[in-house]
């Protein structure tokens, strides 16, 4: 930044700065508009509140059943992301390492599940669903979470595995690992940018996934947060501040995730990205 | 590969097994709930206590009474939101998982008829004396293929009334509402001069225009014969009639005149409420549902202004002229297969739901019930509720269109239109473009 002038870094420092706070602002927007009425939201949507109204909170977890919504959202989201990760990188790293019939084409098709948008699969799913009997299941949700977060992190973890000497795993073995030492031992440590880059990447998906979530259950005491969410939706109303109060406390978990992972992320979004 | 592909025969040969085993296991709870007192009913709706909305609120509080009435009856409620609610109800009808009782929208009838999955309730609405008489003029029609009825309606409102700001009208010299659309054109004019929106419209969501202007002004050109053919599909109506260019026309007019505010694409119809409520427009279009939420979040000055009218008479259109576009928007639909006690069981909470007294609980509310109401003078109304009850009894309810046309239709329209107002395309050249997806 030596080159530039005192007055071309102020410019490139203003710049940003509008950046972040379009960035930032529908946050803050969303944490303060949670507080006001629907009266003062109705009237004026940018204002700040003229009492605070902690009442929403209240409210917003009793209408939306967050306390129960939440829970279930966890416990989905966490195991499929655990088995998202599990599964994704013993597939991707035998893909990687290993040369075998049908190798390539068992990667093709895992890739072909990008391709396909979830709703074109909404109906199919639901009504094989009902046949096999797996509707309404406290583990409902977490298959077809698994099966459509699969190929994207197949993809980081493979073309990432590829990149690291396979001098690293020879060595490993002569030392005596199994194979099973050699990918949690080994291996999975020195892909950990990556991996945390996959966590979040599945993690969100999971969380905010909307339309399985609406279909494949029934069960009230099954539902997750996004289907909560819409009760704050009636026919011709909608409880905006109520509804702002119920998001905040939905995006919380993901915030912390992020900070929790995010200057990992960083290394693994370049990490993964490009191959050899 | 050939060892991929014995796999993969292998698999939805497993798979298949697995469909079977699971459709056998649907069979055998189908067939329960035969003999024995106990009945218990599925029904599915998107009533939410909390929202505090007139009608659904109504009908919770008619279904907590009929299940104190009827001890042996259990009534199992899925509860979706109004906006899954229509996602779920499609996804379960193709699925074949309907529950036994559900709501449907006019659209929905023909569809839900041909996969056989609703119930002729002709019969039914003429078990209680007169019953089907009792309901509003125009109420049944979404839910009616060939003359035979699918859905009991429950709230049957205008989707078509002005609310107006008679303290605005006042200061720019208005004295009272517009009695000739010419009238009307020239209130416009006058607003404008004085630098105040004329209309707030916010047609972000596309429906506003359709719903609450085109239905009404539509029925206003043609008149009901029209809308009829264009049903029946036997090719003596079409879009790019002279009389349905005129309606498109109307609205276009409007725009030429700058009667809406420059942003109506970007906002949405709680918006231009928004607007009004903020003083900054004279009047905004929408069913009498806005009624509530002016009632509850409107400034008091602005309230105590705010009347109700429609569309005024228009000279040189063919059709009638004291039409509204209103009826039925949700009604409650039997699955085609439940049968014996657990029918009359249902027929029993339907009728509960939907009679007169049901009726005068979703007026007390606030909204306008798909059934007669006697003895209204004696009620005790909100201000805006009676004005609109009022100006409804001496109009005719016409169809709304988007209630009951083809979706890919309605988009056609509505997209049109969103572009029309804009000036992007011309009424004429709208009306073919919504013509070519009907004759398709």
């Amino acid at each position: 930044m030596k080159w530039l002038t005192p007055l071309g870094k102020t410019i490139v420092n203003i710049l940003l700065l509008m950046f972040s706070l379009s960035a930032v602002f529908p946050i803050i927007w969303m944490l303060y508009s949670s507080f006001k009425t629907q009266k003062e939201f109705t009237l004026n949507t940018i204002s700040l509140p003229e009492t605070w109204q902690f009442s929403n909170y209240i409210e917003a977890i009793q209408v939306g059943k967050l306390h129960e919504y939440f829970f279930n959202s966890v416990y989905i989201s966490l195991s499929s992301v655990f088995l998202i990760i599990l599964l994704g990188f013993i597939i991707a790293y035998m893909i990687a390492r290993f040369s075998f019939p049908g190798r390539k084409v068992i990667y093709i098709l895992f890739m072909f599940g990008m391709l396909i948008p979830i709703h074109g699969l909404l109906v199919p799913i639901f009504i094989e669903f009902k046949n096999v009997g797996l509707l309404n299941k406290p583990y409902t949700l977490i298959l077809p979470y698994v099966a459509f977060g699969l190929p994207i992190v197949i993809f980081l973890f493979e073309s990432f595995i590829k990149q690291i000497p396979k001098e690293i795993d020879e060595a490993a073995i002569m030392d005596g690992c199994t194979t099973f030492q050699v990918i949690f031992k080994i291996i999975f440590p020195i892909a950990s940018p990556v991996i945390a880059t996959a966590v979040i990447l599945s993690f969100l998906t999971a969380w905010n996934e909307f339309p399985f979530a609406l279909v494949l259950i029934q069960d009230e005491a099954l539902r997750t947060l996004p289907v909560g969410l819409t009760n704050f939706n009636g026919q011709y109303t909608v409880n905006y501040p109520q509804m702002m109060a119920a998001m905040s406390i939905t995006v919380l978990p993901v915030l912390l995730i992020y900070l929790a992972f995010y200057k990992k992320i960083i290394q693994g979004m370049t990490a993964g990205s490009v191959k050899g | 590969m050939k060892a991929f592909i014995l796999k993969f025969t292998l698999f939805v040969a497993i798979v298949s097994l697995l469909t079977a085993c699971g459709s056998g296991d649907d069979n055998a709870t189908g067939s329960e709930n035969q003999g024995g007192d106990d009945v218990s009913i599925s029904l599915m709706h998107y009533y939410n206590k909390e929202l505090g909305e007139p009608a659904p609120t109504a009908q919770l509080e008619k279904l907590d009474e009929f299940a104190a009435n009827n001890p042996d009856v259990t009534i199992n409620q899925e509860i979706q939101s109004h906006d899954n609610y229509e996602t779920k109800v499609k996804t379960l009808a193709a699925g074949d998982e309907l529950p036994d009782v559900f709501l449907i929208k006019g659209s929905m009838t023909q569809q839900f008829l041909e996969n056989e999955q609703v119930m002729n309730l002709d019969e039914f609405l003429n078990e209680n004396d007169g019953w089907q008489d009792q309901f509003i003029d125009g109420t049944l029609t979404p839910f009616q293929v060939d003359g035979s009825a699918y859905g009991v309606p429950i709230s049957g409102g205008a989707t078509h009334i002005v609310y107006y700001n008679q303290a605005i009208f006042d200061e720019v010299g208005i004295e009272a509402f517009p009695a000739t659309w010419d009238e009307f054109l020239a209130a416009i004019d006058t607003l404008n001069e004085n630098d105040v929106t004329p209309i707030a419209l916010g047609n972000k969501g596309k429906w506003v225009l359709n719903s609450s202007y085109l239905s009404t002004l539509g029925n206003r050109y043609t008149g009901d014969e029209w809308f009829d053919n264009i049903l029946a599909n036997n090719g003596e109506a079409a879009f790019t009639d002279q009389p349905f260019i005129d309606a498109l026309s109307a609205i276009n007019q409007l725009a030429d005149r700058d009667a809406f505010n420059e942003n109506m694409n970007s906002i949405d119809n709680s918006e231009q409420q928004a607007l009004y409520m903020n003083g900054k427009a004279a009047m905004f279009i929408e069913g009498d549902w806005a009624a509530g939420s002016i009632s509850s979040n409107a400034p008091e000055e602005v309230l105590e202004n705010t009347h109700v009218a429609i569309f005024p008479a228009i000279d040189d259109a063919g059709g009638n002229q004291n039409t509204v576009s209103g009826g039925g928007g949700w009604a409650y639909a039997i699955n085609a297969d439940v049968t014996g006690e657990k029918l009359e069981a249902i027929k029993d909470m339907i009728y509960h739901l939907t009679n007169e007294e049901a009726g005068k609980l979703i007026l007390e509310k606030g909204q306008m019930p798909a059934i007669k109401v006697s003895g209204t003078e004696d009620m005790e109304l909100g201000r805006l509720t009676r004005e609109i009850l009022e100006l409804l009894e001496d109009n005719k309810y016409v169809p709304i269109y988007d209630t009951i046309l083809e979706p890919a239709l309605i988009e056609e329209m509505n997209n049109n239109m969103q572009v029309m107002v804009i000036g992007q395309v011309t009424p004429e050249k709208a009306a073919e473009n919504i013509q070519k997806v009907y004759s398709k």
